[in-house]
C-alpha cells in the first residue's frame, strides 16, 4: 500500500518540494567533520583556510564584482574628462552589523560620489537611488553636464548631454539574470552588499578604528578589508542613527602605480521622498540618440585577448604599457593626436565619435576587468610594454585560471599556450603582476 | 562567547539536515555543515548572536545552495534536469521512493539556476518552513519583498521543472 507520505500533490513544483522536504537524512556529519568544527574556536580562521580554494572565491565574489562595477561606474566619469577636456587635457561588535542592518534597510537616498583617478581631477557627481535598482547621477565635467539613469531591471542605462541635447543610450547585452533588478552598475547597492557580507565572512577582516570627529561630532569608524585583493573600504557611522554618513572605498592596481583610485561617497540623505520622474528613462524631445550596446556578460579570456587586439590594431602593432585604466587612456590620447576620434576642441563631439569612443571604451574594459577580477591563486603578470604583434614568440601575459595546474600564456599574436609553471617565461622588468 | 561545544551539539542536527536536504549527498553536506558553522563562529566573534538557530540555518541554506551552484559551473557537461523516466517493478513502495528521489534531484539541479536571493528565500520558506518575517529580518528585506521573491522563485522553478534543458541552455 502505499503510505501517506508519497501522496504527491498534483503541481510539479509542489511535488518536487515536498520529495525534497521528505529527503531521508543519513546520520552525520563524519565523526572527523564534526570534531574539526568543535576544534574551530582554537583553529580559527586556519581552518576556513583549509575549506579551499572555491571558498576563497566565494568570499571574494563580491569584492570582485565592486571592482568591475567601479571601473564602469568610476571609469565611465574619468574618461568623460577626456571628451570634455579644459586647457587641452584630456570584529568590532554588535555596533556595525547595526550599521549594517540599517545601511541594508534604507529604500531611497540622496548622496555624493566623489572619484578620485590618479592623474585625474578629482570629479563630484550627486547621486540619487530609489529601490528596486534605479539610480541617477548628475556630473558636471568642465561646466558640461551629464546625466547618468540606470534601470536595472530592464537592464538599460541612458546618459543625457543636455547642454547639446545629445542622449546616449545604452542597452546591456546577456545581462546576467541573476544581476538584473539591483546589483548590476550600482555601486551604491554594491557598498551594501558588501558591507553585509563583511558581517559573517571569516575571510573579510572588519575593524573598529578610533572615533573620528566630523563637523564637530564624534563618529564611528570602520574599516573593512578583505584577506586578498587590493581593496579596502571605510565606513563612517553616526553613533545616534547608526547609519553610514560617509563610505571611501580605495582600490590599487586598476589604475596602476602606487596611487589608489578612491570613491568617496558621502552627504547622504536617506529614506527621502523622491520624484518617479527623476529615473524617467524618457529621452527628452529634440535630443540626438545614439544608441550603444553594451555587453554585459562576465568579462572572460576571450574579452581580454579582444582588448590586446584592439589596442594593437588601434595603436600601430603596440600593446598598452600597463593593463589598467592608465593603459587605456594613453590609448585614447593616441587615438586624439592621430584624429581617429575627435573630442577635443570647442566643437561639438561627433556623435559617431562619441559612439566609437564608447564602444571601445567597453571592449578594453572588458579585457581589463577581467584581469583584475583574477584572484590572487591566478598570479597574472603582463609584459605587453613595448612590444608588437610583429614579435610572435614574445609572452606578453600569464595566468594559472583557477584551480589549474598550468598557466595559460599569451603571445604577443595572440596565441595562447599552456605551460607548466616550471617552463614560464622569465618575469620581465615592466611585467605587472598579482603576485 | 557562548559555549561552543553547546552550541554544535545543539544545532548540528538542524545544520545537518538542512544541507543535506538541499546537496542529496554526504561529501558536499559534510563541507557545508563545516562552512556553516565557521562562518557562525565568525559572526559570533564581531556580533552577539541572539538567534543561533536561524542565523545557522540560513548560513547553511546559503551555503548548500553555493555548492549547488558550484556543483553546476563544474560540470564538464551541463546535466539537464533528469527527465521523469520510467519505472518498472510491481512493488509501489520503491517505485515511488525512486519517484521521489528523482523530482527531489530535478528540483537541486532546477535550484542551482535560480538567483542567490531566490533559491535562499525559496529553501528558507518551503524547505525550512521559516515565516515571511523570519525569513525577512535573517536576510535583511522587507516582507513584502520576500513574498515578491517567492513569487519569481516558484515560477522560475515551475519553468524549469517542465522543461528539459539541453546542455546549451541557460
Amino acid at each position: 500500500m502505499m503510505s501517506e507520505k508519497h501522496n504527491l500533490p498534483d503541481d510539479i513544483l509542489d511535488q518536487a518540494t515536498q520529495a525534497l522536504r521528505e529527503t531521508p537524512i543519513p546520520p552525520g556529519p563524519p565523526l572527523e567533520v564534526l570534531q574539526s568544527v568543535l576544534d574551530a574556536p582554537s583553529r580559527d580562521i586556519d581552518i576556513a583556510r583549509t575549506l579551499g580554494l572555491r571558498f576563497k572565491v566565494q568570499v571574494l565574489k563580491p569584492l570582485l564584482r565592486i571592482a568591475a562595477v567601479l571601473v564602469i561606474a568610476a571609469g565611465v566619469i574619468g574618461l568623460f574628462s577626456l571628451m570634455f577636456p579644459s586647457g587641452g587635457n584630456g570584529g568590532s561588535g554588535s555596533a556595525f552589523a547595526e550599521v549594517a542592518e540599517r545601511f541594508l534597510n534604507i529604500q531611497t537616498g540622496t548622496y555624493k560620489l566623489t572619484v578620485t583617478l590618479p592623474g585625474q581631477p578629482t570629479q563630484t557627481c550627486t547621486g540619487y537611488f530609489k529601490e528596486p535598482g534605479y539610480m541617477r547621477h548628475e556630473i558636471n565635467i568642465n561646466s558640461s553636464s551629464i546625466v547618468q539613469l540606470f534601470d536595472m531591471e530592464n537592464a538599460t542605462m541612458v546618459q543625457l548631454i543636455p547642454g547639446q541635447n545629445l542622449a546616449m543610450q545604452i542597452e546591456l547585452q546577456n545581462l546576467p539574470e541573476e544581476k538584473r533588478n539591483l546589483e548590476y552598475g550600482n555601486p551604491l547597492y554594491e557598498c551594501r552588499k558588501y558591507i553585509a557580507e563583511a558581517k559573517e565572512n571569516p575571510h573579510v577582516d572588519v575593524k573598529q578604528l578610533a572615533d573620528e570627529v566630523i563637523d564637530g561630532r564624534p563618529v564611528l569608524v570602520y574599516r573593512i578589508k578583505p584577506e586578498e585583493g587590493m581593496y579596502f573600504m571605510k565606513v563612517w557611522a553616526d553613533p545616534a542613527t547608526k547609519l553610514p554618513l560617509q563610505i571611501e572605498i580605495s582600490m590599487g592596481q586598476m589604475f596602476g602605480g602606487a596611487e589608489p583610485m578612491e570613491i568617496l561617497v558621502h552627504d547622504f540623505e536617506f529614506n527621502v521622498p523622491l520624484e518617479a520622474s527623476l529615473f524617467s528613462m524618457e529621452i527628452p524631445a529634440g535630443y540626438q540618440i545614439v544608441p550603444l550596446q553594451m555587453e554585459a556578460s562576465e568579462p572572460s579570456e576571450k574579452d581580454l585577448i579582444e582588448a590586446l587586439r584592439l589596442c594593437a590594431d588601434l595603436t600601430n602593432g603596440y600593446f598598452p604599457e600597463t593593463l589598467d585604466i592608465k593603459g587605456l587612456k594613453t590609448i585614447f590620447q593616441h587615438l586624439q593626436r592621430e584624429k581617429v576620434i575627435n573630442l577635443e576642441g570647442n566643437e561639438r563631439p561627433i556623435p559617431k565619435h562619441i559612439q566609437k569612443f564608447l564602444e571601445i571604451s567597453v571592449s578594453i574594459g572588458r579585457g581589463i576587468a577581467f584581469v583584475h577580477m583574477l584572484p590572487d591563486e591566478c598570479d597574472w603578470h603582463y609584459g605587453g610594454k613595448g612590444v608588437t604583434t610583429a614579435q610572435a614568440a614574445t609572452p606578453i601575459f600569464w595566468y594559472r585560471p583557477i584551480g589549474a595546474e598550468q598557466y595559460r600564456v599569451i603571445y604577443a599574436d595572440l596565441e595562447i599556450e599552456d605551460c607548466l609553471p616550471a617552463d614560464l617565461p622569465q618575469i620581465p622588468q615592466e611585467a605587472k603582476g598579482s603576485g | 562567547m557562548t559555549d561552543w561545544e553547546s552550541i554544535v551539539e545543539e544545532y548540528r542536527p538542524l545544520v545537518w539536515q538542512t544541507a543535506y536536504r538541499v546537496l542529496g549527498n554526504e561529501a558536499d553536506a559534510a563541507d557545508c555543515f563545516q562552512e556553516a558553522f565557521i562562518s557562525a563562529l565568525a559572526v559570533a566573534h564581531r556580533e552577539q548572536v541572539r538567534n543561533w538557530a536561524a542565523l545557522l540555518r540560513r548560513l547553511a541554506t546559503t551555503r548548500a545552495l553555493d555548492r549547488l551552484r558550484q556543483r553546476r559551473r563544474q560540470a564538464a557537461h551541463f546535466d539537464a534536469i533528469p527527465e521523469e523516466m520510467p519505472l518498472e517493478g510491481d512493488d509501489p513502495e520503491p517505485f515511488q521512493m525512486a519517484e521521489a528521489a528523482e523530482l527531489s534531484d530535478r528540483l537541486r539541479t532546477a535550484l542551482a539556476h535560480l538567483p542567490e536571493q531566490q533559491g535562499q528565500v525559496f529553501c528558507l520558506r518551503f524547505l525550512e518552513n521559516q515565516s515571511y518575517r523570519e525569513i525577512a529580518k535573517q536576510l535583511g528585506i522587507k516582507t513584502s519583498a520576500v513574498g515578491v521573491l517567492l513569487h519569481r522563485a516558484r515560477g522560475r522553478l515551475r519553468e524549469l521543472l517542465n522543461s528539459v534543458l539541453t546542455e546549451n541552455e541557460v
